[in-house]
């Protein structure tokens, strides 16, 4: 009878254990997987909303920072909220994809800009696991739609 | 000492029962401790991307912005702002707007609700602006948002 309650008792746990374990053994790396392809998003969706923001609500550092590129600190098309510079965004389309990204403190990432009913586009859009920000904003008195597109470099 | 048989037997039954009850306890706890770690990490993690719900809010926020830079809502007109609405609206948002117009006085005259009221929203926001029409008129858009 002890040995039976003993057996029976042990058997049940470790049955329970292995189940688990083999639960973990199993899925491990679809979970570690997961968490790390939803960490990424993560981060890029915040780069991508925080740069928005920042391109259409700021003139960007210096205001009058389209006049000489090299000394910009933050990139800014605003002309007034919600309303793009012709200028600035003259200047940001033209310079270097590199330094902008360098300036929106992009490193390790890539990003492609468009501007979708005047057909304004800067880089190239790529990546697999990539983010997207639409934001609606006021270009030659007509509304048009910001997209940028966040990935992660090769 | 001398033991009778009965009492040895208690004995041995006592530490089989408790070697038992131990290993079926230590099995079983850590079987429960990992899959709540497991479960409470998915959980976590998974409450803490909200990211799109940011970003459809601050789309939504811009809509009713420009809409209001374009004086969209300045002559009141229900099927004019809804059509300007829906021609801004990206496809995987929905958003309902309450207008409501008051006097100097801050009495209401007026309320018009656009593209419906949605029920269930992620983000709710109010823009506030002022009209000039002989009078100064204050206007509050309630604005919901939802993914559809």
């Amino acid at each position: 009878m002890k040995g039976i309650v003993f057996s029976s008792g042990f058997f049940i746990a470790f049955s329970i254990f292995l189940i688990v374990f083999g639960f973990l053994a199993i899925f491990q790396n679809s979970i570690i997987y997961n968490n790390d392809e939803e960490m990424i998003r993560y981060e890029m969706d915040i780069k991508a909303i925080m740069i928005a923001d920042l391109l259409i609500k700021t003139k960007g550092t210096p205001e009058n920072w389209e006049l000489d590129l090299n000394n910009t600190y933050i990139l800014g098309l605003m002309d007034s909220d919600r309303k793009i510079d012709e200028g600035k965004l003259e200047a940001f389309i033209e310079m270097d994809y590199n330094l902008s990204k360098q300036i929106l403190n992009l490193r390790g990432y890539d990003y492609f800009f468009r501007l979708s009913n005047n057909d304004v586009t800067k880089g190239t859009a790529g990546g697999d696991i990539r983010v997207v920000v639409k934001r609606v904003v006021i270009y030659n008195n007509e509304e048009d739609t910001l997209e940028l597109m966040v990935w992660k470099d090769n | 000492m001398k033991r009778n048989n009965t009492e040895i037997n208690e004995i041995n039954k006592n530490g089989i029962k408790k070697g038992f009850v131990n290993i079926f306890d230590i099995m079983l706890a850590i079987s429960v401790v990992v899959l709540i770690v497991v479960v409470a990490t998915k959980i976590f993690l998974s409450s803490e991307i909200m990211t799109p719900e940011i970003s459809g809010f601050r789309t939504a926020t811009d809509i009713v912005a420009v809409l209001d830079y374009q004086n969209v809502f300045d002559g009141f007109d229900e099927s004019f702002i809804e059509a300007k609405l829906k021609q801004m609206m990206p496809d995987n948002i929905n958003i309902s707007m309450i207008i409501e117009k008051y006097d100097k006085n801050l009495t209401l005259r007026r309320t018009i609700v656009i593209n419906g009221d949605i029920e269930k929203s992620f983000a709710k926001g109010k823009w506030i602006f002022v009209t000039f029409d002989n009078n100064i008129e204050y206007n509050i858009v309630t604005y919901k948002v939802n993914f559809r």
